[in-house]
């Protein structure tokens, strides 16, 4: 079957369409802005480069979300590594700081806790509550099944709330 | 006041929008629809000399092998002894392996180790006699392990574990129980589900909800690409010669040795969006989960004749009510939260053949906030209690509301089992 996502014109309109909230979804996935535009530059890039090979033009997004999850992914490991051998303390990032100090307390809260929660379980929760993706998408967008969608939703919820002090 | 999900929604939605703020006010090309997309490459990716990373990647392949080969040693060798109840994988009582068995892996913590030291697969008896099996690799590709397969019909000494990995491939690793050996295979695609086909171990049917095909166990070549795009759970017929699944509007039956839809069979009315759970005994019949269309978003339980004969109809339950089977007759459940279960405000009833609800009482051991429906199997709803530290599961129990009855399948011993957080766990089909 033939892609309709593979001319650059129509390349450029999923680009400009989904290029923001894709760098928004890798935000919440990694520490920083200038990573997250990384991730989803290699998403788009690795997408072009596959767009022929996608049967379903409508399935791009699902496509170049799961390339972001995973890059985002790929780009913690990287960073914990190099953490590990790193003996100089990394510089703070300053625009990450003055994003921070922008956020509200509260917000802040939920997120330092957030970020206490293991990698799936946090990939599941973005995708659940702020992409509203369904199950089913998410188990597509993390490749695990909808069991371990529902297990690690659970788990991650009822962690943040002891983390956060609510009973559930 | 805000529920929790409430105060992610506004928290992830606060923190996307100030990081990307920048983004918004940045001085943008003018869009012009017949230019190429703005696909800038980062600099060290447009001037990174091809010779160097092909040293890097070769010096990388050295070191792989190298420390593939100490791991695998290591995963193969049984000489750890533990606690009592932590026996070797060579005091297994094989002819005993079946109902009520379980296979686990432990995590090194709840919250990632770079580097973690390994975690473990075990076999647990229904007494909750652990058998260690082995060690499965926690390196980047096995960070993440889920048990795809294992148990009935076959194979009770063989499980596959799946996990994704980067470029758009997801890793098989086979593990025989009995010896501890590890086979691992790389295919193209990220794959929700992996079984056997059959009993010869020489496919495994891969299902990623988008598409579905099977693969040599072997090299993990596609040898069967099956027809159609929406693939909601897999289900092999007993000559492991069909394969079950649904789609939004239908059930189809697909050819295993060709992928083309042999049959489709229709789904009740008001429903679709169903999911094929299990065979019922002779193999004729299965029970499948529809949802609910309109504004309800209740599933009710089906079966479905394989030969394509409509489903009786059921009577349905009131709107906001989930129903299963169970052995004794058919449960009903309900509950506010849309994509898991807490015990604590669930609401459970017999269901009666006329669709009456007649409340069942919840043990007051599981009012405890921790405790949640994780499965359902035709024995009894599947509950587990995390520890209150949220560092791994203590308790794993089967609780049939029918008949009152408790039974406990898994419980962490506080003398030295194995720390850390519970990540799989598979029991075998009754």
């Amino acid at each position: 079957m033939t892609s309709t996502v593979t001319s650059p014109a129509q390349l450029a309109a999923l680009y400009n369409a989904h290029r923001l909230g894709l760098v928004r979804l890798a935000v919440l996935l990694v520490d920083d802005l200038a990573s997250a535009e990384d991730v989803v530059q290699d998403a788009f890039i690795a997408f072009s480069g596959n767009s022929h090979r996608l049967a379903d033009p409508d399935a791009a997004l699902g496509y170049l979300r799961a390339c972001v999850v995973n890059g985002a992914r790929s780009m913690i490991r990287r960073r914990q590594v190099a953490r590990k051998y790193q003996h100089l303390s990394l510089q703070p990032d300053e625009a990450a700081a003055d994003a921070a100090a922008m956020l509200a307390d509260e917000h802040r809260t939920v997120l330092r806790a957030l970020h206490r929660l293991p990698d799936r379980q946090r990939e599941v929760l973005v995708l659940r509550y702020w992409s509203d993706l369904s199950e089913a998408q998410i188990a597509e967008a993390l490749g695990i099944s909808r069991g371990a969608v529902k297990s690690n939703a659970s788990r991650g919820m009822r962690r943040l709330g002891e983390l956060l002090g609510v009973s559930r | 006041m805000n529920t929790l999900e409430d105060r992610l929604r506004a928290a992830l939605s606060a923190r996307a929008e100030v990081v990307t703020q920048p983004m918004l006010t940045r001085s943008l090309p003018v869009t012009d629809p017949d230019a190429a997309p703005v696909l800038l490459l980062p600099p060290h990716q447009q001037h990174r000399s091809r010779r160097l990373v092909a040293v890097a990647l070769a010096v990388a392949a050295v070191l792989l092998v190298a420390f593939g080969a100490v791991a695998l040693h290591r995963a193969t060798t049984d000489k750890t002894v533990g606690p009592a109840h932590v026996r070797p994988r060579s005091a297994i009582p094989w002819g005993q392996v079946g109902t009520g068995w379980m296979l686990q892996i432990a995590e090194p913590g709840a919250v990632d180790v770079p580097g973690g030291t390994p975690g473990w697969l075990y076999l647990i008896d229904p007494d909750g006699v652990l058998y260690r099996i082995c060690k499965v690799p926690q390196n980047d590709v096995y960070r993440y392990p889920e048990l795809a397969a294992w148990g009935a019909p076959f194979n009770t000494d063989h499980v596959i574990l799946t996990s994704i990995i980067g470029n758009a491939r997801t890793s098989l690793l086979e593990i025989n129980l009995r010896s501890g050996a590890l086979h691992a295979v790389t295919v193209l695609g990220h794959w929700s589900t992996a079984e056997f086909v059959d009993a010869t171990d020489a496919s495994i049917l891969l299902n990623g909800v988008s598409k579905m095909v099977t693969v040599s166990a072997d090299t993990g070549q596609v040898e069967t690409t099956f027809e159609g795009s929406e693939f909601y759970s897999t289900l092999i017929s007993a000559d492991r010669t069909q394969v079950i699944t649904g789609s939004m509007t239908t059930f189809s039956v697909l050819d295993v040795a060709t992928g083309r839809v042999v049959r489709t069979l229709d789904l009740p009315n008001g429903y679709n969006h169903c999911f094929a759970n299990s065979w019922l005994p002779g193999g004729t019949q299965f029970v499948a989960r529809c949802e609910r269309g309109g504004p309800s978003t209740a599933t009710a339980t089906f079966v479905f004749s394989f030969d394509g004969v409509k489903p009786p109809v059921r009577p349905a339950v009131p709107a906001g009510w989930d129903e299963v089977d169970l052995a004794g007759g058919k449960i009903a459940f309900k509950t506010d939260q849309p994509n898991f279960y807490p015990i604590n405000g669930m609401s459970f009833a017999r269901l009666s053949p006329t669709g009456q609800l007649e409340p069942t009482v919840v043990p007051a051991a599981f009012e405890d906030a921790r405790w949640s429906l994780v499965f359902v199997t035709p024995a009894g709803l599947i509950l587990e209690n995390p520890s209150p530290d949220g560092n791994g599961i203590d308790e794993v129990v089967s609780w049939n509301p029918l008949t009152g009855q408790v039974k406990e399948l898994f419980r962490r011993a506080g003398n030295g089992g194995p720390d850390g957080m519970w990540v799989g766990w598979r029991t075998t089909s009754p």
